[in-house]
Formats: structure tokens, sequence, C-alpha cells
């Protein structure tokens, strides 16, 4: 059965995809900001003078806005789908409420993690193409660095939607759309500062915050599991 | 022209409902109540708002759980698996859809989910929706939701079809073919479990009416002998019956 065809033929894909591109145009218009600034305002002490420097803001702003994204995205296929009428007629099919619930968090994930790891990547790159042509960074990227961007960008999707997860077990407790994505953005205040406090430990630091995350959203995850095979409704 | 339909013979029973009670906090919704629908026969279930036909129904589907009691369908109990609701279709309540898919997704959707194969076109035009399958569901009107959610119920053939209060928002002519429908579909060997708070609409639709009132089932009786029975008085002799345990006698 194509449970994940049918799970995806419920959300409005091209919804998700143009909020995605928003964050992504939003994120590269600030990173050539913060290029600009450094350039002609910045000094030493200054986070957007060194490319650990920018690329730790770009990668805490890239969590905190797909973080809320993926509490966006859960609250609709979670939130919205068990706290509310559809969860009659979903219930009434003779397939396993665990898988198909599964099916909803992989999707949730795998667009999340997807599009995070792809707008950071853009962004970052083409941040320093921008720098090259117009000289706004003196120093270049080496190769440590374009790794650590990859598997950082990668983690930080991973951070996204365990956040985003861990709201959306809030916004299913609470039965509101509203809780879940302020759960998120009251998530958001803390994390993204973490990340942006240890620019010369960009991939430790949001791997650490990934596996602290990643233990919370687990033991939250098996409270809605739990939660949905034993919901009346 | 529907009239009162002929009371069938006994058959098997696809429905067993034994002594369910059902409490919500310190509510006891349903009490001690008992009823059997036989194979092929459409029973109503009669009672009036908040007497618990849908909780009723909910706990038949495995959407709500007993507090203590035993419900069989089709020969599985209820809430020792989800099997049985393959041949289970159902209509609780005002039916949802995803507004932003056609007639045709949504069945082509709850088929692959029953694991089922059907003509979706034919379904449609059963239920007078032929010719609308493409058309988004948000932009249909109350009744043709209505009957998108009995296509819905009934499109995988199912032996056992639960309808809560599927009369509402139909214009007349859609109640007459939603009758005419509900009579095909007991021909073909279907049980049905409906539910209403209309007594005229469950008078000439179903063959036995269980009254609910308080939670139980205070009455039951075949509508054929009962309004030979009855005669003129056969509404005023219902609500007796259904207001007894709520108001006291009326």
């Amino acid at each position: 059965m194509d449970l994940y065809r049918l799970e995806w033929m419920k959300v409005r894909p091209s919804v998700y995809r143009v909020g995605a591109l928003g964050i992504f145009a939003g994120l590269l218009a600030m990173g050539i900001t913060f290029l600009i600034i450094g350039k002609y305002e910045g000094g030493e002490e200054v986070l957007f003078c060194s490319w650990n420097g920018l690329i730790s803001l770009i990668m805490a702003l890239t969590v905190a806005c797909f973080g809320v994204f993926c509490s966006v995205i859960s609250a609709k296929v979670i939130v919205e789908e068990y706290c509310g009428k559809k969860a009659v007629t979903l219930f009434t099919y003779p397939v396993s409420r665990r898988k198909i619930l599964k099916v909803k968090c992989r999707i949730i994930l795998w667009f999340t993690v997807s599009s995070a790891f792809v707008s950071n990547i853009s962004v970052i790159g083409l941040m320093y193409i921008t720098a090259r042509i117009f000289g706004l960074m003196p120093e270049g990227g080496s190769w440590y660095l374009i790794v650590t961007v990859v598997g950082a960008s990668f983690i930080a999707g991973i951070l996204s939607f365990e956040i985003g997860m861990a709201a959306a077990v809030i916004g299913w407790k609470k039965r509101s759309i509203m809780a879940t994505v302020l759960s998120a953005v009251i998530i958001m205040c803390f994390v993204p500062n973490v990340i942006a406090r240890f620019p010369d430990y960009i991939f430790a630091t949001v791997l650490a915050a990934a596996v602290v995350f990643g233990l919370a959203a687990k033991a939250m995850y098996r409270i809605l599991m739990d939660g949905i095979e034993n919901m009346e409704v | 022209m529907i009239g009162i339909p002929e009371t069938r013979k006994e058959t098997n029973p696809i429905v067993e409902v034994l002594s369910v009670c059902k409490s919500y906090a310190s509510s006891e919704v349903i009490r001690n109540c008992s009823f059997q629908i036989r194979e092929g026969e459409i029973y109503g279930l009669l009672g009036v708002n908040g007497a618990g036909k849908t909780t009723l129904m909910k706990l038949i589907l495995g959407l709500q759980k007993l507090n203590s009691g035993r419900i069989t369908v089709l020969g599985q109990e209820v809430g020792a698996g989800w099997e049985y609701l393959s041949e289970v279709g159902s209509m609780i309540e005002v039916p949802v859809f995803y507004g932003h898919l056609n007639a045709e997704e949504i069945l082509s959707m709850h088929l692959t989910l029953m694991g089922a194969k059907a003509n979706i076109a034919d379904t449609l035009k059963l239920v007078g929706l032929l010719g609308v399958g493409g058309k988004p569901v948000e932009k249909y009107s109350l009744g043709m939701r209505q009957r998108l959610g009995l296509a819905r119920a009934i499109i995988h053939a199912p032996r056992l079809l639960i309808l809560d209060e599927p009369l509402n928002g139909l214009d007349p002519l859609g109640i007459a073919q939603m009758r005419e429908l509900l009579r095909e579909l007991t021909a073909k060997g279907m049980s049905i479990l409906l539910s209403s708070h209309i007594i005229g609409e469950i008078r000439h639709t179903a063959d036995r009416i269980g009254i609910l009132s308080g939670g139980e089932i205070v009455k039951e009786f075949s509508v054929r002998e009962k309004a030979e029975e009855c005669g003129e008085g056969f509404e005023d002799y219902v609500i007796s019956i259904m207001g007894r345990k709520v108001y006291g006698s009326v």
C-alpha cells in the first residue's frame, strides 16, 4: 500500500514549496546584507567579518526559520488531522494508527531536512560567489569549511525537524495549531543563540544541539505515538 | 413512491451489542445497551439529541473504548483488531474531506486505504455526483458533501454501513434518492445502521427501529408491524417512548 503517496496527496506541497522558497530568499537577502555590513562597517570582533561567523549566523537563522516551518507543516499534518474531525475518518481505516503516524512523520522529516539543507547550501554558496565577485570578503573558503558547511547543513535540517516535532507534540497535547507554532517560536528564542555563540565550532555545536533535541523529540514522539494509538474520537 | 418497508425475515446478526456501557468523566452516556443488526436489514437508531446515538456508532467502529460489555462486528470483537473495518463503511457526523482534492481523488485514496477496487464513476453516478468529480471539494455545497460522504462509505462494497444522520443537508429529491439507494444496497445484502432524531426519516427507511433513550435501547420493534398496529398514532407512540426517560412522561 502506498501510504506515502496518499499522505503526500493530503498536503498541498506547492504551498510548502513556496514557503521554503520564501525562507531561502529571506536568508539569502540577509546573508548578502551581512557581507556588505561586514565589508563597510565591521571590525575584527564583528561576527560577520569572518566566514566562520557568517556561516554560524546563517546556520542559526536556518534552524530558526525551518524549525518554525516544520512546526507549521506538523501543525497541519499531525495536529489538525488528529485533533479535528478528520480523525474520525482516519481511524475507520483498517490500517495501524502507528503506521500512518510514522508515514506522516517521515514525510515531514524528508521535506524539512531536504529544504533546510538545500536552502542553507545554496545561501552560503551564493554568498561565497557574491563575496568573490565583489571582493566583499578577503579570505577564501577552504575544503575544511566546505565539508563543515555540508555536514552542518544536513544536521541543521535534522535539528529543525526535531524542534518542529517537539512543538507538534505540545500542540497535539493542547489540541491547538497556534500552540504548536508558538512552542516552536519559543524554542527558537534559545537554540539559534547557542549556535551563533560558537562560530569556531559550528559542526560540533549543531551536532550537540541535534543530539540533545533528538533525545527530547524521541521521548515526545513516543508520547504522541502512544496517545494516538489509544486516542478516542 | 417509497412506502413503509417490509420486515425482512430473521437472518444472522452482523452486529451484536451486548450490555455495553460507556461513560465520560462522571456522566454515563450508554448504559447496559444491547441490540443486534441482522444481515440485509436497515436498523434505525432513533433518539433525541444527546441520547447517545453517535457514541454508540463510534463504539461499534472502535473509535471509542467500552467501559464494559462486548461488541462483535462481522464475527470480530471490536477492540481486538482493525481487520473488520475493511468490510464496514461509515459516515459519522458531517463528513470531512481534504478541500483541495476532488471527489475522484478522495474516493481513490479511500479505496487504497481500504485495500479495495471499484469503479469511481459508477459510484459518483449512484449518489448523483457524476460530472462534478473533478471539482475541488472545498467548492461543494453541504448536500454535495453529504452525497460524497455516502459515496465514500459505500464504494468499497462493505457488508455493514453505519450512517449517522445521513439525510442532513439534503434537499427533498436528495432524501428520496438516498432512501431508494439504501433500499438497493440492502437488496444486495448490505446491512445498515442508521441514526436519526427525525421519526419520519427513520420510519420510511428502516426495517426495525431501536429507540435509544437515557443511554439504553428502551424499545425495539418492526416498523411495518408497529405502523399497522398504531396507524396514524405511530409518531405519537414513538415520541412518548423517546421522551419517557429524558423528560418523564410526555
